[in-house]
């Protein structure tokens, strides 16, 4: 039964909410990033993506290797500005 | 009839002819909903434009955008808290009041403000530089995505069709008559075509032969972490193409102009634009120095030579029908042009013209640039 655990922390969302995106037609990760906002808080997906791979395999009825990961984007983590003034300088 | 072109544009065209009662419209796309120009966009609303055209077109827009979420029954975080308008030099500070001239004289209520009424504004914001400033209040930013959603699930619900992952290989048009639009997932017969293909929009027609002067553009844009409600406005700056805002989620977006990129679509990320853009945000707003750039992406300008976009028939053919080139503000515009495109094939005339954005004025020459293309 779907709950409503939180499965994105940084956005609150929930399996309950997942399941229903799915069951609206939004079956794949990119498209379900786009429609629910999964994986665009401070962690860009690296707690909840492997969460929510699991439960769309589980609700398509197809295989975790059938979904691959959205794109991985520069910083690989959270980087002040005042940093990146004058980044890579030395 | 067949929208080459899922995008903003595209499918507010779409919704425009299922509204008018036209439904056997099928919209493809080579690739998902959101994955162009248009799911990439920083979402910036403004009437604040320096020609004619585009601050009607605007306007329009914006009073859509004011009762998009009653209309298409989404939540699309559009939020009004003007665009401000940044000048340094007396050059932009003049280009400014040109243009702020020129949009009240079309109804839109911008106005010049002094560095010390901008900080009043922004509080956060450095003016020591600052010469001079322009505001509206009705410009604004939305969140694209569920504006994507919300044409696509109208459209649909109005017997629309959408494919995506479909890619158009061909099309027939023989003596300029449309006939049929050939994909890679099979043919669909039809006497319409619409070329809504963004940065692709010149291939889509080179396969009837027409030359389209487009170039496309990565500009990349950027997100930090949420804080709280602090930068009201969308923040523009004329020495940098600077553009930042707030969204209702707290985070801030924004891009900066890169002068030497080259064109070509190309969606990698650069250290060069994160350096840029850290440098050209603390400047202007120092509080935000500690504040965490959480990702970074890039997207597509469709530049035309005037920075402006195509619409309409193109001679020699019957209903090969642009929508293209909007040099980096299809997404603000897109309701105006949905409504435009649809009257233009529902009555054969748009009610208001579409001359000046015809292609065959980049042949006679008569071109007005648009000066206030930003990011």
């Amino acid at each position: 039964m779907p709950s409503r655990r939180i499965v994105c922390r940084c956005e609150d969302i929930t399996e309950e909410e997942i399941v229903k995106a799915i069951k609206r037609g939004y079956k794949d990760l990119e498209t379900l990033k786009r429609y629910l906002g999964v994986f665009t808080g401070p962690c860009q997906g690296k707690t909840c993506q492997s969460l929510v791979i699991k439960i769309l395999a589980r609700e398509t009825g197809r295989n975790i290797e059938d979904f691959l990961p959205t794109t991985e984007r520069p910083p690989l983590k959270p980087v002040p500005l005042e940093f990146l003034v004058g980044a890579g300088d030395r | 009839m067949v929208v080459v072109g899922a995008g903003v544009v595209g499918l507010s065209i779409a919704y425009h002819l299922c509204k008018r009662g036209l439904t056997n419209v099928v919209v493809l796309d080579k690739t998902h909903l959101n994955g162009g120009a248009s799911g990439r966009c920083g979402g910036g609303i403004r009437a604040q434009w320096g020609t004619k055209e585009n601050i009607l077109l605007a306007k329009e827009s914006i009073r859509f955008f004011e009762r998009i979420n009653t209309e298409l029954g989404c939540n699309t975080f559009f939020r009004q808290g003007g665009y401000l308008f940044l000048a340094f030099t007396k050059e932009q500070a003049e280009q400014l009041e040109k243009n702020v001239r020129l949009q009240n004289s079309l109804g839109v209520k911008s106005r010049m403000l002094s560095p010390e009424e901008a900080k009043e504004i922004v509080p956060a914001l450095s003016v020591e530089r600052v010469l001079a400033a322009s505001f509206h209040d009705k410009d604004g930013v939305i969140f694209p995505w569920p504006v994507v959603w919300g044409f696509a699930e109208r459209v649909k619900e109005m017997g629309g069709e959408i494919c995506e992952h479909t890619r158009v290989v061909g099309i027939d048009a023989p003596g300029g008559r449309v006939k049929r639009v050939k994909t890679d997932r099979g043919e669909i017969e039809t006497r319409v075509v619409v070329n809504v293909a963004g940065p692709w929009s010149a291939e889509i027609a080179k396969m009837v032969g027409v030359e389209l002067p487009i170039t496309p553009v990565r500009h990349e844009i950027m997100v930090t972490e949420p804080i709280k409600p602090f930068l009201d406005p969308m923040l523009v700056s004329l020495e940098t193409g600077l553009y930042l805002s707030q969204t209702m989620r707290g985070e801030l977006i924004g891009g900066v102009s890169i002068p030497d990129e080259r064109p070509g679509i190309q969606y990698g990320s650069t250290l060069l634009f994160l350096r840029r853009m850290a440098r050209v945000v603390t400047e202007l707003l120092p509080q935000a120095a500690k504040l965490r750039v959480l990702r970074q992406w890039a997207g597509h300008y469709d530049m035309t030579p005037d920075a402006k976009p195509i619409l309409g028939d193109v001679d020699g053919f019957e209903r090969f029908i642009q929508a293209n080139g909007f040099s980096g503000h299809g997404f603000m515009i897109s309701p105006a042009v949905g409504r435009l495109i649809s009257e233009l094939i529902v009555d054969g005339k748009p009610s208001m013209s579409l001359e000046p954005f015809s292609l065959e004025r980049f042949l006679v020459g008569k071109v007005e640039r648009e000066k206030v293309v930003i990011g």
